[in-house]
């Protein structure tokens, strides 16, 4: 299958999340950012202001699309009308990567606007694999699928996670975008080794991951991407860089959004790890 | 055809979402620090708070009128009512003007409804698409026996609104920021188009004779058409003079024959 990853040389070193709060410092500044990350669901819409700041900001810069909308795991069908106007955000924007999440959003006609997580069966791998085989066709490229922040764990699932996960991407011969903070946050809230997690995933099939900030509610952790990454995830993100190399890593900030230099700094510490882990395996 | 045990689980799951009994712990498991449905109620919790923020980003004047905790009162009366159809946010709330309308806490408040129409107008222009400029040239060289047949067209996602209230004037002070000063609600007959002027949102006040052309242009009418309705109470001079500001306004953005 043609893959969009074909393009992956583009993407290297750490991205930033893409937020209309930033488009006009990024416009006048042009900050050296490798790359940026559209959240390809805000840019649907047939015209206006999103989607011109995002033109004007691709012709300076790489950019990849991750999306909420495409609700993978849905017993409903594909949304056909979704699809379409994806793939043409897709041709005319040429992301580098596209992805989206392993999750479940609507049902019957009914839409959470959620990441609601899928029971671990083999039910659901056979299901789920086939409908991100059905999207890969239907966009003629391979796709990333991200693992999600959950909150419960169905009493019927057959198997961990970190299992799951890695038999859809095998059986739907699809990437992984590891996101590490939702390791950590799903790993916290199961009461489950964030590591075990990490070591359980296919590192030939990572080829993104994302570092963002949860909220620690007291009982649990609520994935917010609201906050600096917390220490543990740095921690983390040193283990898979370690377990999958220098893949591309980009910094999320989606509410309590700060000034872009805030970004920059978060961005500025994830690429050293990524450097000096890429020297250390060099010596 | 039988339903699949997926398909099963996530009716079951939506159902609490929306409001249903769920009873969560025959499906979910407990932890050491939540039951089965307090882990469940992080979600609904989630949804319920996604939803009501997606209203008031998309009608901030409102929520300004009535108070942010009003407004989340009334935003959870709206989601029990109409829960998520769509995959965007940004389709959410379409009937929160009618929903307002028969909000009871509000019967005193008429004007709000209107205001509700006039922000969902706004976001739908916003996002609407992109209109190329007027062909002027195509349109001069027109000859006289083809303007009568000429449909004009307004820019994408245009909307005409009428109101006994001064909802711009509620719009330009709520929308962005609290008011300063206390705002005094004339009655009267405004109106309205909301449209997108290249990259930017408007919202132009109309005359009587305005608004009356632009609705018949809205309906898709023949200029000669038009000219024939409206000459009975505007005169001649006053629909030309219509015509050429609709076309430097802006307000026409295209036409055919």
């Amino acid at each position: 299958m043609p893959s969009s990853l074909d393009n992956e040389l583009i993407l290297k070193d750490v991205g930033i999340g893409l937020r209309p709060q930033h488009y006009q410092t990024i416009l006048a500044d042009l900050p050296k950012v490798p790359w940026f990350e559209a959240l390809t669901d805000n840019y649907m819409n047939d015209g206006g202001l999103p989607l011109h700041y995002l033109q004007l900001i691709r012709s300076h810069y790489p950019i990849s699309f991750h999306g909420v909308g495409l609700s993978i795991g849905s017993s409903d069908p594909l949304d056909p009308q979704y699809l379409q106007r994806l793939k043409s955000l897709i041709d005319r924007f040429q992301p580098a990567h596209i992805s989206d999440h392993l999750c479940w959003s609507a049902i019957n006609g009914l839409h959470g606007n959620d990441l609601f997580p899928i029971p671990y069966t083999q039910e659901a791998i056979k299901h789920v694999a086939q409908r991100i085989d059905a999207v890969q066709n239907f966009l003629g490229q391979r796709i990333l699928i991200e693992n999600v922040s959950s909150y419960l764990s169905y009493q019927e699932s057959e198997m961990s996670e970190a299992e799951f996960l890695a038999e859809v991407l095998v059986e739907a011969d699809c990437y992984l975008l590891c996101d590490v903070n939702n390791i950590y946050v799903s790993a916290v809230n199961h009461g489950i080794s964030a590591q075990d997690y990490l070591q359980h995933l296919p590192a030939e099939r990572v080829k993104e991951m994302h570092l963002a900030g949860f909220e620690d509610q007291g009982d649990y952790l609520l994935d917010t991407h609201g906050e600096a990454v917390h220490e543990p995830v740095w921690a983390l993100y040193q283990l898979a860089l370690e377990r999958f190399g220098s893949v591309p890593a980009l910094i999320e900030w989606d509410t309590n959004i700060p000034d872009f230099e805030v970004l920059e700094a978060e961005r500025d510490k994830a690429q050293a790890m990524m450097e000096a882990q890429h020297a250390k395996v060099r010596t | 055809m039988p339903r699949s045990g997926l398909e099963r689980r996530y009716a079951q799951f939506m159902q609490g979402i929306y409001g249903a009994e769920t009873q969560a712990n025959e499906w979910v498991k407990a932890s050491d620090k939540l039951s089965a449905e307090a882990h469940f109620a992080i979600y609904r919790s989630s949804v319920w708070g996604n939803l009501s923020k997606a209203l008031a980003d998309i009608f901030p004047a409102v929520q300004r009128c009535v108070g942010e905790r009003f407004f989340s009162a009334m935003a959870s009366r709206y989601i029990e009512r109409f829960p998520s159809r769509s995959a965007s946010l940004d389709n959410y709330g379409e009937h929160l003007a009618d929903f307002i309308l028969g909000f009871e806490p509000l019967k005193e408040y008429p004007y709000l409804a209107d205001l509700a129409c006039l922000e969902l107008a706004w976001h739908r222009a916003f996002h609407a698409g992109d209109s190329a400029p007027l062909d002027l040239k195509r349109l001069a060289d027109l000859s006289v026996e083809q303007h009568e047949r000429l449909i004009f067209k307004l820019p994408l996602g245009s909307k005409l609104l009428e109101s006994n209230y001064p909802i711009k004037l509620l719009w330009d002070e709520n929308r962005w920021r609290e008011p300063e000063h206390p705002i005094e609600l004339r009655s009267g007959d405004y109106r309205l188009l909301v449209w997108r002027n290249g990259l930017e949102t408007c919202i132009d006040e109309l005359a009587e004779s305005e608004f009356d052309f632009l609705r018949e242009i809205e309906k898709q009418q023949k200029f000669g058409t038009i000219c024939t309705q409206l000459l009975s109470k505007y005169p001649h001079e006053v629909l030309n003079k219509l015509a050429a500001k609709a076309v430097s306004t802006g307000w026409i953005s295209d036409f055919h024959i």
